[in-house]
């Protein structure tokens, strides 16, 4: 596996201010990941894991720190370099998959090729292949999310996130609703990508799932108990 | 072509929704664009109205009422300022008055003429004098139809040297029926008048046309009661009758514009002129709000797809883009409907006026809901740049 780091963070904090107090969502995170490897955060509600997640996703921003993905400084990206990491550089996967509901399987994995300006006919080749790659036949793509099972649709979710090729998947509770027997067929699909060279990110509560990753972190209070290097 | 088709989709997708919204559109376009045309209609009335009638004003003793007012007159020096007043093109001072002699004269019907039956004269009554400026070679009288021209038909029209001479032109009904003709002279209280002239207007012709100084001696009447004053312009008519104002309060004269008289269509098409357009205002004002709302709520309903979109990388601008092309789309549709509901509104006359549609309705239609379209966008677009994918999705 390659020892690069692909995600250093130094100090990262991030705060929202209530009415009555500041919340610290995230205080003084300090951490290293490697490339290809599946690193889990573990932790209770409201413990920062999915703030965490959501600034090395770019989809929030940190309020102080800094947070290097890939060699890309993302605490200070914006507009079409913030666009452009979201498409190209990281896959979500969402506890409730939110998968568009009025489109089909595979018009939900050909969304992030269409942003990109990919060809109408390699997006959809593209995505029947990841739809084969997810474990799903391709009678499940013309369905819509309300006829697929939890399972599938979270599939579906994972496909989508693989379509613009990211070298980071960022899975927020990804087996939250799903039974255990599905939610370890999920993990399973999540690790895998590891081998492709992907660099996997669980946030869970869930010590089943953690136990399957390269590499623990538990958060409590914003604050990260095992700080850093791999 | 693809965020064009996907937008589409969209709105067939909440058919429904997008079908009451379209029509709810149309019916308040419908009845903005109606109200449109009737502004128009009305405009183009007032227009041609305000040509039609004419430059014309008539100044007359205060509660003047023809013959039967007797010797109400106005003042000869306060009527000589009349003649300095600005954008006054004609100022023509008359005074009427009745025969007063001891000949019996006859009214003659307009139907006479110089070679026609004389037997047809109707029985005696109050023959009007008029007595008018010789200078004015052409004059104006007032009949039924408006201002008339007189036309000589025998004899002469006065000249300026005839202003202190006993002399008159008469009516041709009149001088038929009393077979008066060139050189008769007519008794004025004991003042011999000679006619010189017999004219026709083609109505009224039952008249004796004096030069006024003689009218005035004769009468002992230093003044005139009806004065016909023409501005240069249509424009300027008002300006011209808030100076003789100046000249003449409301308690000694009646001031009459071609649109006084003409009232009641006037003010009906200057009412639909106003409510038109204020009608028009509201409908259009109401039209940007209900695509306004239609779109903040389609956003808020959509407020999980929008944070979707931007956290598997869709920027901003496209998803505003995205929404702007659903509103465009919603808008033209309801253009399309709202002109054929204005047709049939503006057929079934629930406008005031009877209203034209101009062909150009459509054209009018679609300008409007793209305006209204770009303009009701700003909100939402607004308010799409600053969703927080992060916020959306944790609150989901």
């Amino acid at each position: 596996m390659n020892e690069e780091p692909i995600v250093v963070a130094h100090d990262l904090s991030r705060y929202y201010q209530t009415r009555e107090v500041l919340v610290e969502a995230l205080n003084g995170v300090n951490l290293r990941f490697q490339k290809g490897r599946m690193i889990a955060i573990r932790g209770a509600s409201g413990s920062g894991k999915t703030t965490l997640l959501n600034l090395i996703g770019a989809l929030d921003r940190p309020s102080s720190g800094s947070l290097v993905v890939d060699d890309i400084d993302v605490a200070r990206i914006h507009g079409r370099d913030e666009v452009n990491y979201r498409l190209h550089k990281v896959g979500f996967v969402f506890q409730s998959y939110y998968l568009i509901p009025h489109l089909t399987a595979l018009e939900n994995i050909i969304l992030p090729m269409e942003l990109c300006g990919v060809n109408t006919e390699k997006r959809k080749i593209r995505a029947c292949e990841l739809l084969q790659r997810v474990g799903l036949e391709k009678t499940h793509g013309s369905r819509k999310p309300s006829h697929l099972s939890g399972g599938e649709q979270q599939r579906v979710a994972i496909a989508r996130a693989l379509a613009n090729n990211p070298s980071i998947i960022i899975a927020d509770e990804p087996t939250g609703n799903l039974d255990t027997r599905t939610g370890t067929l999920i993990i399973d699909l999540l690790y895998s990508l590891t081998e492709e060279g992907r660099t996997v990110i669980v946030a869970t509560h869930s010590a089943e799932v953690a136990a399957k990753a390269d590499m623990v972190l538990e958060m409590v209070d914003g604050h990260l108990l095992n700080p850093v290097e791999v | 072509m693809d965020i064009f088709k996907r937008s589409f989709l969209n709105l067939l997708r909440a058919a429904g929704r997008t079908i009451t919204v379209v029509v709810l559109l149309a019916v308040c376009l419908g009845l903005g664009l109606s109200m449109f045309e009737e502004n128009a209609t009305a405009a183009s009335q007032l227009g041609a109205v305000s040509g039609k009638l004419g430059t014309g004003i008539i100044v007359t003793p205060a509660g003047y009422a023809g013959l039967a007012s007797g010797d109400a007159i106005l003042p000869q020096s306060a009527i000589a300022k009349l003649n300095g007043l600005a954008h006054v093109a004609l100022v023509q001072s008359s005074l009427l008055a009745s025969y007063a002699g001891n000949v019996n004269l006859k009214a003659g019907s307009p139907a006479h003429n110089l070679n026609g039956p004389a037997e047809k004269a109707t029985p005696v009554q109050d023959i009007g004098v008029l007595g008018l400026d010789p200078s004015v070679a052409n004059p104006l009288l007032i009949g039924p139809n408006g201002y008339m021209k007189v036309t000589m038909v025998n004899g002469t029209y006065f000249t300026a040297a005839d202003a202190n001479s006993d002399v008159m032109i008469i009516g041709q009904a009149l001088a038929v029926a009393n077979h008066l003709e060139i050189g008769s002279t007519i008794d004025f209280y004991g003042v011999p008048v000679q006619v010189i002239g017999i004219y026709s207007t083609g109505v009224t012709d039952n008249r004796i046309i004096m030069p006024i100084a003689i009218v005035q001696r004769l009468y002992k009447l230093p003044g005139a009661n009806n004065i016909i004053l023409v501005a240069d312009n249509v424009n300027n008519v008002n300006t011209v009758v808030q100076e003789i104002r100046t000249i003449f309060d409301s308690n000694t004269a009646d001031v009459l514009t071609a649109t006084s008289v003409y009232d009641s269509i006037h003010s009906d098409l200057v009412n639909a002129i106003s409510a038109s357009k204020s009608g028009m205002i509201v409908t259009f004002t109401v039209t940007a709000l209900v695509i306004s709302l239609a779109m903040f709520l389609v956003m808020r309903q959509r407020m999980r797809e929008i944070g979707i979109l931007k956290a598997i990388g869709a920027s901003t601008r496209r998803i505003e883009l995205g929404f702007g092309i659903e509103t465009l789309l919603m808008c033209l549709a309801s253009a399309v409907l709202g002109t054929g509901l204005a047709v049939i509104f503006v057929r079934k006359g629930l406008v005031g006026i009877d209203t034209i549609i101009s062909p150009d309705i459509f054209l009018v239609a679609i300008g409007v809901m793209v305006v209204l379209a770009l303009i009701s966008s700003i909100v939402p677009i607004w308010y799409i740049a600053r969703v927080s994918p992060a916020e959306v999705l944790r609150n989901e």
